[in-house]
């Protein structure tokens, strides 16, 4: 496809959270932010806790957390992260109070092993802040 | 003979035991059902990134990242998934007894088998045997199960990669119907890329020309960052993926196997109450008999 729409899918492994056509794609690449327009080359890239938007005119925030995002040669876009909340189901309260104690975790870390509970609360953390840039506009 | 009193007794409070699992039955039912829908959700994001992982594998070379690494077999953990409350048959045995005997004859082998269990039952029975276990967390629920199964996934992976660990396995009941259940033993580390295309369903010949033809195909692909970044971002989540879908089958087949063995407690106490009841009658009419032929017994020496 050159023109027209993205056929976008967004998948968690709860379920299919969106599945549309929009006219573009803003996502939180690991290596930053980046828009994505109908007509893109096929790709494979990584996405990072982060704000995702889907459609330029009708704009659908999401908070997402780590996964991928693939543009097939036929020009579909997947989108599978881990966890995906729409930006209206966000509650601000919780997220905060998430981050503080994940933060707090972190900082009272020093000399413990870096090990996967050490990667759990950084999770932990991730998803907290991309749920509250989530909010703000 | 017990006395009638002491028969309906009996009966009152069997026929409350068998209200009660009645009810249980029908809860186990409703949740039985929303499992299933959990495990069914689950699968789109299954497949795609099966087919993600295993493509960027084919590309890359199958000893392109270390979470594929095949080490001789010294140290293994194996996740136990078990249930936090009982009254579900033999669900919580057969998945200790299937890890008892994996680590006997399989794993005879290794000179360390340590444990990371998921469900106060499981953990009960080995701590009771002394066994080494690094982790306890109580059994998920379908809203926790993902979590649970991150936090796990993330734990394992730094075992892994710190060779504290060389190989993984799950163990957990496998929803096949409502009716049967089967425990599975499944290899998580080192992820084998083979297993990933099975688990997309396909045949092995139709998933060698998937294979071929994937990594024609990703090569035009851009990759972003590089395919090993991608790869050490992607293979944890698959992982993760895979006790998450094993947490989903083991509370799946939790509500059916409650869900039968309340049926089958149901089914026992209406048989109870019959049984019961016949003593209860019996006892009865003995009485009635009784009393009869005293009384027939007194008008005889009255007339004589």
């Amino acid at each position: 496809m050159a023109t027209g729409l993205l056929g976008v899918n967004l998948v968690t492994p709860r379920g299919v959270v969106a599945h549309t056509d929009a006219d573009s794609v803003q996502a939180p690449g690991e290596l930053g932010e980046f828009e994505l327009l109908p007509g893109h080359v096929p790709m494979l890239t990584a996405l990072r806790p982060g704000v995702l938007t889907i459609g330029t005119k009708t704009r659908a925030r999401y908070a997402v957390s780590s996964g991928y995002l693939r543009v097939d040669p036929s020009g579909a876009v997947e989108i599978l992260v881990e966890q995906a909340l729409p930006a209206k189901d966000v509650d601000a309260e919780t997220a905060k109070k998430d981050l503080a104690a994940a933060e707090a975790e972190l900082s009272k870390w020093s000399d413990k092993p870096m090990d996967g509970d050490y990667t759990n609360v950084q999770q932990r953390a991730g998803w907290a802040r991309a749920r509250i840039d989530t909010l703000a506009h | 003979m017990p006395s009638l009193k002491a028969i309906r007794t009996r009966i009152t409070s069997v026929k409350n035991t068998r209200k009660i699992t009645r009810a249980m039955k029908l809860v186990s039912t409703a949740k039985l059902r929303r499992a299933q829908d959990a495990l069914i959700a689950a699968r789109p994001y299954t497949q795609a990134i099966s087919k993600v992982v295993s493509e960027l594998g084919a590309v890359a070379g199958p000893d392109a990242h270390k979470l594929f690494e095949e080490r001789p077999l010294q140290k293994a953990a194996i996740v136990v998934m078990t249930s936090d409350r009982g009254q579900a048959g033999a669900f919580n045995a057969n998945v200790t007894k299937a890890v008892e005997r994996y680590a006997a004859n399989e794993l005879s082998g290794a000179t360390e088998v340590s444990l990371r269990i998921i469900g106060r039952k499981g953990n009960q029975y080995f701590s009771r045997r002394r066994a080494t276990i690094t982790s306890f967390d109580p059994s998920p629920i379908g809203a926790t199960a993902l979590d649970s199964a991150r936090e796990t996934a993330n734990r394992v992976i730094a075992d892994f990669l710190a060779g504290k660990v060389d190989r993984v396995f799950v163990v957990y009941n496998e929803f096949k119907n409502a009716a049967s259940q089967a425990v599975r033993v499944r290899q998580i580390l080192p992820v084998v890329p083979e297993k990933v295309e099975s688990l997309v369903g396909k045949g092995s010949a139709a998933a060698a020309a998937a294979h071929a033809s994937a990594a024609a195909e990703s090569t035009d692909f851009i990759y972003e960052p590089g395919k090993l970044e991608l790869l050490n971002r992607l293979v944890p989540l698959y992982v993760q993926i895979l006790l998450y879908r094993a947490a989903l089958e083991s509370i799946t087949s939790f509500f059916a196997s409650q869900m039968t063995a309340m049926e089958n407690a149901t089914k026992n106490a209406g048989d109870m109450i019959s049984s019961l009841t016949l003593q209860f009658n019996r006892a009865r009419q003995a009485s009635i008999t009784k009393e009869l032929a005293e009384i027939v017994g007194g008008a005889e020496a009255l007339k004589g």
